[in-house]
């Protein structure tokens, strides 16, 4: 007798499609503005080979300084009880729950506050390329956070006490214990990190401001072809953009398979 | 976990390195003489062409920051630590006379006027004012852009503005209105006629209805600049029939005659 047919997977296939149709359907609406020509012309002009080297590099940078944050962090507030965590937790969300264009404002204000303007007595960040990557990093930082801590909260804390039974001090087992097992989780959080602010629009607008050559990164090129009507050269931007974040994921996924 | 450590600021000081070299090339590359322009994001199409001018003519680098005019106008009364900019560029007065009241502004010169016309999106029909009415959609920049507030105020004057409200779609800035009719999301747009030329493959239609709604686009000196001679120089040379005018005519708006 044959089994009846399990209804589960198509139940689910068929709630989860529309939502990948619809991304593919806009990635498609993308795609009929953009001929090669306009996407040969991104890379011609230098103004846009700038723009696209400074969102590379800003956004790496802004993913590792966001690791570096995120981890401990993530260990304090999955691992630790300690008093005024739950604030903390709160204060946390705040960069996620925020319009980012505020995150860039508040930025912006804290720069020009004293403690700011005692900063940039040496090093100048408003309108400048640090803007930039701070900008970047404030939201990047808030989502690696939050998947740092999921990947400790996922981890045993079993291998972490039997490595302190065994002569192992705190730093030890969260060097040598801790932190391997959550290797994965470290690689998602980068790349999860480098995604967003390689993306990230609104801060870099009001914090970074759109100097030519400068502080222009490659959201605010295509904010800058929109603003002059040129929907064909957004489009192709918006395509180069999508390329290069889904090849440099790739890589990440396919390394994290690696390592796991 | 420790080559993970070392390769991560490896990164961190190699962007770091990057980012440093690219910023001393940038400082590298601009003359002795620089000047830095707040411009509308609108204006990009003449400014950047005016910006090439003027370094071939006197040797004087302009640093061009676009955005919107508002934007512009919160930059200018940010003091910056770095470059205070020398001129203000919006793209339309009423942000010079809201500069003006907090201060900011020198010496001003009216460069061109924009008027409003509409802008309709492929295939649709519109020879009137009445048939504008019966369309299910037409873009307006909201009141923060100068032509969502001029066009208010001109309709309300004018006993229109009751019957047009109810089919206003309405979007950031005129850019996105000029945008939203080109993919046939609304079937008309009001936008400033050199918004409209930028998209020759639509129908600009100037309608009476929106006549007398005229933007002038007016530069100024910024008192914080510590180039002003400079800077006067240059707002001389954009306000000169032979200088900065014929860019913007160029670009299809109107200079103003002296």
């Amino acid at each position: 007798m044959r089994r009846p047919r399990d209804p589960l997977l198509p139940i689910l296939f068929g709630l989860g499609a529309p939502y990948v149709l619809l991304i593919v359907a806009m990635l498609a609406a993308n795609g009929t503005f953009v001929s090669p020509a306009h996407l040969l012309r991104a890379f011609e002009t230098p103004e846009l080979r700038n723009s696209l080297l400074l969102s590379l590099v800003g956004s790496t940078l802004a993913a590792v300084l966001s690791i570096w944050v995120a981890v401990p962090l993530g260990y304090l507030l999955a691992r630790v009880r300690w008093r005024g965590k739950f604030a903390i937790e709160l204060l946390l969300d705040v960069p996620i729950v925020l319009p980012p264009l505020v995150i860039g404002l508040c930025l912006l204000m804290l720069f020009q506050s004293a403690p700011g303007r005692w900063v940039q007595s040496f090093v100048t960040v408003s309108y400048a390329v640090p803007a930039v990557v701070l900008a970047q990093f404030a939201i990047a930082a808030a989502y690696a956070t939050r998947a740092m801590r999921q990947a400790f909260e996922q981890q045993s804390p079993r291998t972490e006490s039997v490595a302190l039974t065994l002569g192992c001090n705190r730093w030890q087992a969260f060097w040598h214990v801790a932190l391997p097992e959550v290797r994965r989780g470290l690689l998602s959080a980068f790349t999860l990190a480098w995604a967003r602010a390689f993306g990230e629009f609104g801060p870099v607008l009001v914090f970074a401001g759109i100097t030519r050559n400068r502080t222009e990164v490659l959201p605010t090129s295509i904010f800058l072809e929109l603003s002059i009507g040129n929907l064909e050269g957004a489009a192709a931007l918006s395509l180069l953009m999508i390329a290069i974040a889904g090849v440099l994921l790739a890589l990440a996924r396919r390394f994290e398979g690696e390592q796991s | 976990m420790r080559s993970f450590a070392v390769g991560s600021l490896v990164v961190a000081v190699a962007a770091v390195a990057v980012l440093v070299s690219r910023e001393q090339d940038f400082q590298h590359r601009r003359t002795s003489a620089q000047l830095v322009v707040l411009a509308a994001s609108s204006l990009r199409g003449p400014m950047s062409k005016i910006a090439d001018d003027y370094r071939l003519r006197t040797g004087t680098e302009l640093i061009l920051i676009y955005g919107a005019s508002e934007d512009l106008l919160a930059r200018a009364r940010l003091p910056d630590a770095g470059d205070p900019p020398d001129l203000f560029l919006p793209a339309d007065e009423s942000y010079i006379a809201d500069a003006a009241r907090h201060g900011l502004i020198g010496r001003s010169e009216p460069i061109a006027t924009m008027r409003a016309t509409m802008l309709l999106a492929p295939g649709c029909r519109v020879e009137s004012w009445n048939d504008l009415l019966r369309c299910h959609g037409v873009s307006l920049a909201n009141d923060a852009a100068a032509i969502g507030r001029m066009t208010r105020q001109h309709l309300q004057r004018s006993g229109r503005w009751t019957a047009f409200e109810p089919i206003i779609r309405g979007a950031a800035n005129v850019s996105d209105s000029a945008n939203a009719a080109k993919i046939g999301a609304v079937e008309a747009a009001i936008v400033w006629e050199p918004v409209a030329r930028l998209h020759p493959t639509l129908i600009a239609r100037p309608i009476d209805e929106l006549d007398g709604i005229v933007a002038i686009v007016r530069a100024a000196t910024l008192n914080g600049s510590k180039r002003s001679r400079e800077a006067e120089e240059f707002l001389k040379y954009l306000a000169d029939a032979d200088g900065g005018k014929p860019r913007f005519r160029e670009a299809h708006f109107r200079p103003v005659t002296p």
